[in-house]
Order: C-alpha cells, then sequence, then structure tokens
C-alpha cells in the first residue's frame, strides 16, 4: 500500500504543490448480534480508502486541500488529487499553517495488535453468544436478552513529502450485552461492555452478567427528592459526561477558538487537589493507543490536569504551531459524536487517545466499597443521559443519572427512577473529593479509562 | 452498473441455496464542509462505492460487505456472506422468516434542476463562506458561526431474491448553521437546520441568509436569558422540541424490530390507549417533500403513510420484512440502511403528531406557573423503559398566563406514556424540522408537530 501512497505524494508534487500527504486505512470487522435473546445475525465488513491532503504555497502563506478515494487505482488517485488541488486553490491562505507533520522516531507501543483476532472463525464467536445468553437467561424476570461481540483488525500507513513514512497494524475487541427484566409492570433495563485491543471471552460473561444483574436491581425504583447530595459516577456515565464536556474544551483547537471554559486558565487551578487527567496514547491494550497520530507525530504521555492545575492542551501539528508549542500527537480523524466515518474519508483534527482519570494524591485512592461507605446521602449512576446536549463552549450540562441507586448512610438503597443532574463541569471538577479502585476502559478508537468517582455535594433534582 | 452488479449477487446467492438474499450496490459522490468562521475545519469530497449483500439461511441472516464494485469480488462477498449466516445457524433457537412482497422492477428519478456533482467542491465553499459573514455580520455578540454542510447524490440498485430490483437515483443536501453569541462570560448558541431532496437549487429556493440570521438572533436572545428552575411544571413545547418528543419517544418505540426484542415499551399494546385522545401520530416515508422519503426502502418495498397512533390509541409499527412476518403484519417499507455497508433495519421516515385547534394564546391561558421550551440541542431516550431527556435551546418561564423570563440551559425528561397521557392541547400550527437520526446507522428523518401542552411535566434547570 505504501507504493500507492508514495505514488499519491509524487504526483501531486508534480502538479506543484509544496507538500503531499496520503493516508491509508483499512478495516476488517466480523460482528455477531444477539437479538431477542438468541443469535441471529453475523455480519463481515471490509472497508479501505485513502485520504489525500495538498499543501500549495500562495503569496501570503499556505492553503491546504483534501480529498479521498475508495476505489484504489492510480485513475481513482489522479481524480483525488485534483479535488484536493481545487480546495486548496479556492481556500484564502493561512499564515498560521507552516507545514505537515515533520518526521519525528516513534516509540513501539505493545500489545495494540492481537494476532489470533484474525484467525478467529464465526462459529466461534456464535458458540460463545449462545454459552453467554446460556449463562445469563438464568431468571424468569429476564424477557430480553440482546447485544453482540465485534472484532476488528485495521492497518493505518501514512506517506508524506516531509519523510513521514509509517504503518500500523491494530486490533480490537468489543462485547456489549444489554438486559431488561419485567416484573409486575416495572421495567428494569441494564447493559455493560467490555473494550480491549485483544479478544477475551472471560469478559464478554462479565459483561453479560453485570447487565443482567444491574437490570435485575433496577426494578421497582422510586423518585429521589430534589437535594444537595453527593454523586457516585462510574466510568460509562463518566467517559459519556466527559465526551462532550471536559474531552472537547482541553482541545487546542477549542481553546484557540475561544470555544471552552478553560480559555485563559493555563497554569490556574480548574479543578480539585484530588484530580488529576492524563491523555496516553501508550497504554498496551488500550483502543486509543497507537504509535503515531493521524498526521504521523510520535504518540505520547501527556497530563492535562495535575492535581487540579490545568497544565497542557491536546494538540496535533498546526494548532501547536500556532502555540509555538510541540504537537503532543493528537491528530485524529473523527468528527466526534455520533458521527462515524471511515478515518480516511475525515481531514485530521485533534482527538484524545487515552483519557485516564486518576488520583491527584494518595490519600483520595480508595476501594469501591469504601467509597459507598463515604456516602451518607447520594446517588451512584452507571450511566448518564442526554450528555450530548452539554453546551461545550461554555461548560453547562445536564444530564439524567440512569442505572442509578440511592445511597443512605453508606449503603445502596434502592433503584432510583428519575434524578437529574445539571451544572458546570468547573464547578463539578471542583467537587470530586474521591476515586475508586474499579478502572474500566470504555470506546473504540478513543478511549476514557477511569474509575467510580465521587463528586461532593450536587444538587440532584428527583 | 450497480444494478447488473446486484442482479448477479442475489443470482449467486440464490445457487447458494439460500432462503432469501437482498442486497444494495451503490455508488456515491459525497461532499462535507465544516466552517468555524472563515476557517474550513473540513472540505471534502469523495466517492464511496461498494455493495452489501444479506442473506437468510436455516433461519439466520448472515451479511457481508465491500468497498469494491469489481464483478470479481462478487463470488468471493457472497459466499462469505453465506459461510457466515450459516456459523450463525448453529445459533438460532427460532428461526427468522421473511414475508414475500410483489416483484417490482423500477427506476426511481429524483428532481434536481442544479445536480449536486455539476456544482464544484469550490462553489460549495464560496457560499458557506457568504452564509457565515451573514451570521457574524448580525451583530457583534456574535462571536462564531459553525456551519455544516453535507451532499450526497448517486445511485443505490436494490435487490431481492423475492423479486425486487429498485435503481433509486438519489440526491441529498443538508446545511445547518450554530451562531455562538457571547457577553462578558455567558456564552449562547442557537442552530437552524435546512435542506431537501434534490440538489443546489435548494439555495435560490431559500432566503440562505435569512435562516443564518435568524439562528444569530435567537443566540444573540439567549444572552439574556436566566437559569431555569427544576421541578414539575405545565410545559408547552414548540413544534421542534414537540416534534423531536415524537421522534425519540414514540417513533423508536414504534419501530417493530425493537418491538421484537423487547426494547419497546409499546410492545403488545396494539389497539390500547396509549395517550391522550388528541394524540394522532403518522410516519410518512411517501410525504411529498419530505426529508426521509424514499419511494421504495432498502429492501425493495413500496413505502406509504403509516398510522401509529389514532386518537391515543395504538394502531400500528413500522415493519420490515422480517417483522411483519414475525408479527403477522403487512411490510410498511420501513427498512433503511445508512450506505451499503450496513445491513436494513427498521426506520423511521418523516414523523409527526396531527395538529389541533388552539391558538398560542389559547394554550397559554390559564398556566399560573409553567415553562415554554423551544427547539433543542438534542435529546435521548430509552425505548425499553420509555423514558426520555431532551435539552430545549431557548425558553421561557410562562406567569399568569404570559410569557415572562427568558430560561437558559433548561432540559424536559419523563415518562414517554404518562406524558403522552398529559398532553392536553394541540396548536394549530404545524412545523418540520429536518435532521439525522442515530440507531447505528445515521439516516436521514424529519419530524414535525404543533405546539404542544404537557401536564406535570419534569424540568431539569440550574436555579
Amino acid at each position: 500500500m505504501l507504493d500507492l501512497l508514495e505514488y499519491i505524494v509524487k504526483r501531486a508534487e508534480k502538479q506543484g504543490v509544496s507538500q503531499a500527504e496520503a493516508y491509508f486505512s483499512t478495516t476488517n470487522l466480523l460482528r455477531t448480534g444477539i437479538e431477542n435473546k438468541q443469535v441471529k445475525i453475523s455480519e463481515k465488513k471490509q472497508d479501505a480508502g485513502v485520504g489525500i491532503r495538498v499543501a500549495i504555497k500562495k503569496k501570503h502563506g499556505f492553503s491546504t486541500g483534501f480529498a479521498y478515494l475508495t476505489n484504489l487505482t492510480k485513475k481513482a488517485a489522479d481524480d483525488a488529487v485534483k479535488q484536493a488541488l481545487k480546495v486548496a486553490s479556492f481556500k484564502k491562505p493561512d499564515s498560521d499553517f507552516k507545514s505537515f507533520q515533520e518526521h519525528k522516531p516513534t516509540k513501539a507501543v505493545k500489545k495494540i495488535y492481537d494476532q489470533q483476532m484474525a484467525k478467529i472463525e464465526p462459529e466461534k464467536i456464535v458458540d460463545l453468544a449462545t454459552d453467554v445468553i446460556k449463562a445469563v437467561e438464568t431468571d424468569k424476570r429476564i424477557t430480553t436478552i440482546s447485544g453482540g461481540f465485534t472484532l476488528g483488525t485495521g492497518k493505518v500507513a501514512i506517506t508524506n513529502s516531509l519523510g513521514v513514512s509509517g504503518k500500523y497494524e491494530k486490533t480490537g475487541y468489543g462485547a456489549y450485552g444489554f438486559v431488561v427484566a419485567q416484573e409486575k409492570g416495572s421495567v428494569g433495563v441494564g447493559g455493560d461492555s467490555y473494550t480491549d485491543c485483544f479478544y477475551n471471552e472471560k469478559q464478554a460473561f462479565t459483561a453479560f452478567e453485570n447487565a443482567r444483574d444491574l437490570a435485575i436491581r433496577q426494578l421497582n425504583p422510586k423518585t429521589v427528592k430534589t437535594e444537595k447530595m453527593d454523586v457516585l459516577l462510574q466510568p460509562d456515565a463518566l467517559a459519556f459526561l466527559l465526551e462532550f464536556t471536559l474531552i472537547p474544551e482541553v482541545r487546542a483547537d477549542n481553546i484557540q477558538k475561544r470555544q471552552s471554559p478553560f480559555v485563559g486558565k493555563m497554569g490556574q487551578m480548574v479543578a480539585s487537589e484530588n484530580f488529576t487527567v492524563v491523555d496516553d496514547g501508550l497504554i498496551p491494550q488500550a483502543m486509543g493507543s497507537k504509535p503515531f497520530d493521524d498526521e504521523g507525530c510520535p504518540t505520547q504521555t501527556t497530563t492535562i490536569i495535575n492535581k487540579g492545575r490545568l497544565q497542557n492542551f491536546l494538540y496535533n501539528s498546526y494548532t501547536a504551531r500556532k502555540d509555538k508549542v510541540s504537537s503532543t500527537g493528537n491528530a485524529a480523524r473523527t468528527l466526534g459524536g455520533f458521527t462515524d466515518k471511515p478515518k480516511y474519508a475525515v481531514e485530521p483534527i485533534i482527538a484524545h487517545t487515552n483519557f485516564k482519570l486518576c488520583a491527584g494524591k494518595k490519600s483520595a485512592e480508595t476501594k469501591f466499597n469504601d467509597l459507598i461507605s463515604e456516602v451518607k446521602n447520594g446517588v451512584i449512576a452507571k450511566e448518564v443521559i442526554g450528555a450530548h446536549t452539554a453546551n461545550a463552549a461554555s461548560g453547562e450540562f445536564s444530564v439524567v443519572l440512569d442505572a442509578a441507586f440511592k445511597i443512605e448512610k453508606g449503603e445502596v438503597a434502592y433503584p432510583v427512577r428519575q434524578a437529574m443532574l445539571g451544572g458546570n463541569i468547573l464547578d463539578t471538577l471542583k467537587n470530586i473529593t474521591l476515586f475508586a479502585d474499579d478502572f474500566k476502559q470504555i470506546g473504540r478508537e478513543q478511549t476514557l479509562i477511569s474509575p467510580t468517582i465521587l463528586i461532593k455535594d450536587v444538587r440532584v433534582s428527583g | 452498473m450497480v444494478m447488473d452488479l446486484a442482479e448477479k449477487v442475489i443470482r449467486l446467492a440464490v445457487d447458494l441455496g439460500v432462503e432469501y438474499a437482498d442486497v444494495r450496490a451503490e455508488q456515491m459522490h459525497s461532499s462535507t464542509i465544516r466552517l468555524t468562521n472563515d476557517r474550513f475545519e473540513q472540505a471534502v469530497s469523495g466517492i464511496d462505492q461498494g455493495f452489501g449483500v444479506r442473506v437468510l439461511y436455516k433461519g439466520a441472516w448472515g451479511f457481508s460487505s465491500t468497498s469494491s464494485l469489481e464483478i470479481k469480488d462478487v463470488k468471493a462477498t457472497v459466499e462469505a456472506a453465506f459461510k457466515i449466516a450459516k456459523a450463525t445457524s448453529r445459533g438460532v433457537k427460532e428461526k427468522v422468516r421473511v414475508c414475500s412482497v410483489k416483484p417490482v422492477r423500477d427506476h426511481v428519478k429524483v428532481k434536481a434542476s442544479q445536480p449536486l456533482t455539476d456544482v464544484g467542491i469550490d462553489e460549495k465553499m464560496r457560499k458557506m463562506l457568504g452564509f457565515s459573514k451573514t451570521t457574524r455580520d448580525y451583530s457583534s455578540k456574535i462571536v462564531s458561526a459553525n456551519l455544516l454542510y453535507e451532499d450526497v447524490s448517486g445511485q443505490r440498485a436494490v435487490a431481492s431474491s423475492d423479486g425486487a430490483n429498485v435503481l433509486l437515483d438519489m440526491s441529498r443536501i443538508y446545511m445547518s448553521v450554530r451562531a455562538v453569541a457571547k457577553q462578558g462570560e455567558k456564552l449562547t448558541s442557537a442552530r437552524e437546520p435546512v435542506g431537501k431532496i434534490g440538489g443546489f437549487e435548494l439555495f435560490s429556493e431559500v432566503n440562505g441568509d435569512e435562516i443564518m440570521e435568524k439562528a444569530a438572533e435567537r443566540a444573540v436572545n439567549l444572552l439574556k436569558a436566566k437559569p431555569a428552575p427544576s421541578g414539575r411544571f405545565t410545559v408547552i413545547a414548540d413544534p421542534r422540541l414537540a416534534g423531536v418528543f415524537v421522534h425519540e419517544a414514540v417513533g423508536h418505540a414504534c419501530e417493530a424490530d425493537l418491538v421484537i426484542s423487547g426494547e419497546s415499551i409499546l410492545a403488545g399494546k396494539i389497539g390500547k390507549v396509549v395517550g391522550s385522545k388528541l394524540v394522532s401520530v403518522f410516519d410518512d416515508s411517501a410525504l411529498a417533500g419530505g426529508w426521509g422519503s424514499q419511494k421504495y426502502d432498502d429492501e425493495g418495498v413500496p413505502t406509504k403513510k403509516r398510522l401509529l397512533i389514532e386518537r391515543g390509541v395504538l394502531k400500528g409499527f413500522i415493519t420490515n420484512k422480517e417483522a411483519a412476518a414475525k408479527l403477522n403484519m403487512e411490510p410498511n417499507g420501513g427498512a433503511r440502511v445508512e450506505n451499503f455497508s450496513y445491513p436494513p433495519i427498521v426506520r423511521m421516515s418523516d414523523t409527526y403528531i396531527v395538529k389541533g385547534d388552539h391558538s398560542f394564546e389559547e394554550l397559554l391561558e390559564g398556566i399560573n406557573h409553567g415553562v415554554y421550551l423551544k427547539a433543542t440541542r438534542g435529546g435521548q431516550v430509552d425505548t425499553a423503559k420509555g423514558t426520555f431527556q431532551f435539552n430545549a435551546e431557548e425558553a421561557h418561564l410562562i406567569e399568569k398566563g404570559e410569557l415572562t423570563t427568558p430560561l437558559l440551559d433548561v432540559s424536559l425528561s419523563g415518562l414517554t406514556l404518562e406524558t403522552l397521557h398529559n398532553i392536553d392541547a394541540l396548536g394549530n400550527d404545524f412545523e418540520i424540522e429536518i435532521g439525522f437520526c442515530g440507531k447505528g446507522q445515521s439516516v436521514p428523518a424529519g419530524d414535525a408537530s404543533p405546539h404542544i401542552r404537557i401536564k406535570n411535566a419534569l424540568v431539569g434547570g440550574r436555579a
């Protein structure tokens, strides 16, 4: 594939561009779906394409252009180069653009490729699904079991005019279980998932069993009073909430566009001193890990918030040059949110790799069970609903706490029917006091890795 | 070309001895532009092509797709689908069946006086720059204009082993603006979408600049808004928010695949009262000019107007061939795909609440202390539990029958059935909003409604 990429870069250079870049990605997916307590469909998908970027020099700076192709022939590549040139010719020069990513040596990332993944036959997954259903179908109150397993293998290659030339392979595994339980007109719903770069049957059982237990424990919920209380957010809830608040808000592009409550707060305390966030693209077996980002810049470990103090933002090469710093290796070909396009069809912007939340100091760490006993009056929520309606520019959010339980006097008391948590992410971060030990990885191309977190004394509406 | 390939796929699948097969083969040109002020975050054009084949064998589904349109790849892809259907069949307890439909051969053309492929990406970018400027020029308080432009056009061939041979010409254009206003530390935003099935002539049919100014005006007005109270109130939802409610909370629960899998609160309730007598709901994929319309669905079944709720009584679901067979209902053309790389699933098209007879003033009458919610930043539902949550973009306090303080960051949440019962008045107006619906796959879907009044609704604010 590097041959076609080199052809494209040379072809563009011949047409007078100053710099060119060609990025190839391909995925092969095997998915087996469970619906209505039985295996019903398996899917096999193959997808490949090349995204082309060019930079042309004009009197007052450079302009860049982009186009992609899925028909991987030289003829289609020539047409796509023309399209990219058309875009670059139209755009006003951007004085902040200096260059695509220059070559830098990359570090090896451990354990992002599972040798056996591509060899697993669909029969094996179907049997796994059948066994999982059997293991979970243990209670008469269970009316629905659905979910599925996804096994993916992917390849990425990149070449540009500045000597960047690299490729890597990665695998991904996901198991997702969803269970509904019913009893005397009450409906309990539970979902749980597991993601990792490596195939793992045991964790598939765990995910479905967790979903089942949750669905049953959610039966016959009660409402809570509207008042200030402690809120425990579990990793899934945090992943969804932060994807639309904190994570975009520490992206350098949003800071430069002044669309973040963190503008002007570098070096300041923006969270409780118990709170530390690291973006780490080198964690073994984490789905967001890779040797280089989607422009070819080596990935790294970047501390974003250190013991409550804002220390860094997430950069790609463009925003880094603008702020005269080094790229943090966070260029990503993703549009975020619910838009799911192949990587080759998206111009690189910025995204996290593995966003890891941890205690800022030892005294803020505790065991999960001890965390529950800390709470006199509060709610624990596995999920939140509606986080994507948050206003990332201001940090305001309002979510429904879902898969939630009331905690009274240090013990889980009863399932909660509907409770809402609203506020500003900056205030919320300042109220974080404790971190449990139940770290979980959530996400596909980018992940959040976090334990359950205690947020003190916030307003919950019943 | 795509139809020849589709027919070959079906022949090969039938030769393998499958019970049923369908295929979608397509070639689509697309453009995506994301513009923040005068900076293009994305200006992307590309051609997506490929086909996806689904086969039913021993009561199990197998699906395989590839981003190739080469005849030489047909055999391997069909065989892959067959092989994984066979593998899947060992886990099947209750065999999947599909109902048959009448064979149909058709070529559905689309009207586009200015075809999207005739307009260069540079021309599209120029248009967006102009709109961005209009938005920012509206007021010095507008700090940014975020524009999204998307178009897709091409051909999709749908063929099935029960005799569907449908060639669908496709052409869709969509644009939305989000205007962000700022005063002191306060940031507010408002969004307006526009789009249609057709071509670039959209911009000579609608006044794009007016749409930009409307978004800017709403964002600026929101700067005066105050944090909202929380608690239970009588609320009025405007057509845009009510439309999202009917789509998210009601429409999804009427999708027959979710009904079958036990993930819908409306399962088993056909013929039963599920809401106030005032409420009638349709999903209409044959709606003339409808954003989510398609003459045939992606299983090759003719689409139609579907009655979901009639005067509070649940009347029907949106079905595909599989759900229709399972529930012993008519297939009504509800199977859709995002593109060739996905198997078809049950989806909405354009979903709406039928309008009533109250003027807006009449709706306000008698509300001593309530909230008026307008437009939405999105929402989320749990169709199994029947719960929903939506964030309004704008809101006003209602005091003694009048709109008073403008409110910020207000959400509406509740139980779908309880809310449907608590609707006690409908406006005599009607407004359609276009957008995209995600259910693992994103498809264009529209929703519409009059103003609706809901008693005892849970409002979440920050005051």
